[in-house]
């Protein structure tokens, strides 16, 4: 058996193996020690255990994906991200769509504490969506919005994906947050628009609120809800201004969150413990399929299949669009049943080496990559961010009206792809502002 | 099982205990470097030869124990009942297979760094062969893990999954 093969059938081996519920981490690791055993000798597969898990703790990227965790958990569990909605709702309800722009707001504003799409859609939904249904909303509309907004998760900085590409992209960390801000910012802006332009042309679709707020009634929401974007400033701009590292600005952020929690009389032995709990057992899960991964990205080396698929793509004289959207088809394919963490670290052995080879800029391509991951989340048949919602709510909205919702929504993420693809300024403006 | 349960709890305490004092040792690094112009020497090796080892290993068997490692259930879950749990049996022993093999490995290489009492390079002498000792310990308590759901699976004739615990986030 030649290399090539060994290589392309321990993928499939892998995917099998996922597909069949074993651990990602496990599948990918497991076959990886396999093939590179078969490939040089069993000498060299218990070299690699001896090499990476400890090389990659030695590695202080890594060190961010914890402090960043348990800043999102902290602002979660002691209730700094209580009350975004009702107070978004506060400042947006009588724009045509209100409460629907007011989830998309604070869906980008929780979004950017806990850096986790799945889990902005799941406390989204238990909240905005019973709310605009009781306004007689639009069900497709009102599921939908809370499904594509918790998408922003990943790309409003800070982002746990993020880290773990700059880890295998070898890029900086601060740069990538960096980058995402403003297709994070646009993406939300974009669905805004289609939002207040449907509604405007079908009003049936969300019935206007006539409830009119008092200035001290939004000035109570503001005070309410002002720690977290204060907090996320300062930890994004400590960045950008190159004052601390990202896993500085992680550290920082959660002691923070503690300390506004406890002025706030929200902070209680209780929150604090279920922070650290999900954020070290949440870190582990990461870690195994990191080192799955690391084995992985070394068996493809040996193997050969990403020159292999990177000789192939350029001898069709194809360029990076077409590669992107190669990857936008396998994401399509693989976000049916592989969350996006999962999914991030399962492709990046084959994906990075072809972005080397074609020679496109890793930050852009970072954000491109985080953007697919996310449209991926809310694709048809399977998107996992409409079946999280889906198990919120229960029988009370189907999944086909969540997916018709949805259809509106991936149309404006293609729109802010393609401009994302076509004027890689809109990624890398700040970035390269940043100082250093 | 009381036991198992003991340790594993234990191991996953500590590593909170240890996340937290890393969370507050970077911060007040940063403060005092800002504040004084003195950060507290060598905290980037502390930080990811110590801490992070605790953080990161000791914690694997209790993510075992609440099925928080991350898997894929959507097309298993679409076979009936008594197939779904051939799988996550078949599943679990590849894992244990996995994990035995990662920590025996790391195991050897942990009595190694003993014996050569192991450093890393930096501005001064920094021993990083205990550390290598969590490894193994990891790695073991991840396989215990996994043969006590197997035997808890075992018990109640069902397939466990992971429960969510998103409800009391906003």
């Amino acid at each position: 058996m030649s290399d090539i093969v060994i290589g392309f059938s321990g993928l499939g081996i892998s995917l099998l193996l996922i597909a069949m519920r074993v651990h990602i981490g496990v599948a990918l690791g497991s076959i990886s020690l396999l093939g590179i055993g078969l490939i040089l000798n069993s000498k060299a597969a218990w070299g690699m255990i001896t090499a990476t898990p400890f090389n990659f703790i030695g590695n202080w990227t890594f060190t961010a994906v914890p402090m960043f965790l348990l800043m999102g958990f902290m602002c979660t569990s002691t209730g700094l991200t209580r009350g975004l909605f009702h107070a978004t709702q506060v400042f947006f309800t009588r724009l045509p769509g209100g409460l629907a722009i007011a989830s998309v707001g604070a869906s980008a504003l929780f979004a950017s504490a806990c850096g986790s799409s799945v889990a902005t859609a799941s406390a989204m939904s238990r909240i905005a969506v019973p709310e605009m249904l009781r306004h007689k909303y639009d069900k497709g509309l009102a599921t939908a919005t809370v499904a594509a907004s918790g998408t922003l998760g990943s790309l409003i900085p800070p982002s746990i994906i993020m880290i773990l590409y700059a880890l295998y992209a070898d890029t900086s960390v601060g740069k990538l947050f960096m980058a995402g801000f403003i297709p994070g910012i646009l993406s939300a802006l974009i669905y805004i628009a289609m939002i207040v332009t449907r509604v405007k042309l079908k009003p049936e679709l969300a019935a206007s609120i006539d409830t009119i707020y008092s200035k001290e009634e939004k000035i109570k929401a503001a005070k309410d809800i002002w720690p977290l974007p204060v907090l996320m400033f300062m930890v994004l701009g400590g960045i950008f201004f190159s004052v601390f590292t990202p896993t500085e600005a992680g550290a920082i952020g959660a002691t923070l969150s503690m300390i506004i929690a406890f002025f706030r009389k929200s902070l209680t032995l209780e929150s604090v413990k279920k922070s650290l709990g999900q954020t070290v057992r949440g870190t582990a899960s990461i870690f195994i399929i990191i080192i799955g991964t690391s084995f992985l990205a070394r068996f493809m080396a040996l193997s050969g299949v990403p020159q292999f698929l990177a000789e192939g793509i350029l001898s069709f004289g194809a360029g990076p669009y077409s590669m992107i959207f190669g990857v936008a088809l396998l994401y399509l394919f693989l976000g049916m049943f592989v969350e996006p963490i999962g999914l991030l670290l399962l492709t990046l052995p084959i994906i990075l080496p072809l972005a080397n080879s074609l020679g496109v800029d890793l930050i852009w391509f970072g954000i491109i990559i985080v953007k697919l991951l996310e449209i991926a989340l809310i694709t048809p048949p399977v998107g996992l961010n409409v079946y999280v919602i889906k198990g919120a709510l229960g029988e009370l909205v189907s999944l086909n009206t969540i997916f018709k919702g949805v259809y509106w929504f991936i149309l404006m993420d293609v729109i802010t792809l393609l401009l994302l693809v076509i004027f890689p300024e809109i990624t890398l403006f700040l970035p390269n502002l940043m100082w250093k | 099982m009381k036991f198992i349960e003991k340790l594993i709890n234990f191991s996953a305490h500590l590593s909170c205990v240890v996340l937290m004092i890393m969370m507050l040792h970077v911060f007040f690094d940063v403060s005092f470097k800002f504040l004084f112009n003195s950060p507290i020497i060598a905290t980037l090796s502390i930080v990811s030869y110590y801490y992070m080892v605790f953080v990161v290993f000791l914690p694997l068997g209790k993510t075992e124990i609440v099925h928080e490692h991350v898997y894929a259930d959507v097309i298993t879950r679409l076979f009936p009942e008594k197939l779904q749990f051939m799988f996550y049996i078949f599943a679990s022993l590849i894992s244990l297979i996995y994990f035995l093999c990662l920590g025996y490995q790391t195991f050897l290489d942990a009595v190694r760094a003993y014996q050569v009492s192991e450093t890393y390079m930096a501005n001064f002498v920094f021993y990083v062969w205990p550390s290598r000792w969590f490894l193994p310990i990891g790695f073991f308590t991840m396989a215990i893990a996994i043969i006590y759901n197997i035997k808890k699976a075992f018990l109640t004739k069902k397939v466990l999954y992971q429960k969510s615990d998103m409800e009391d986030l906003i």
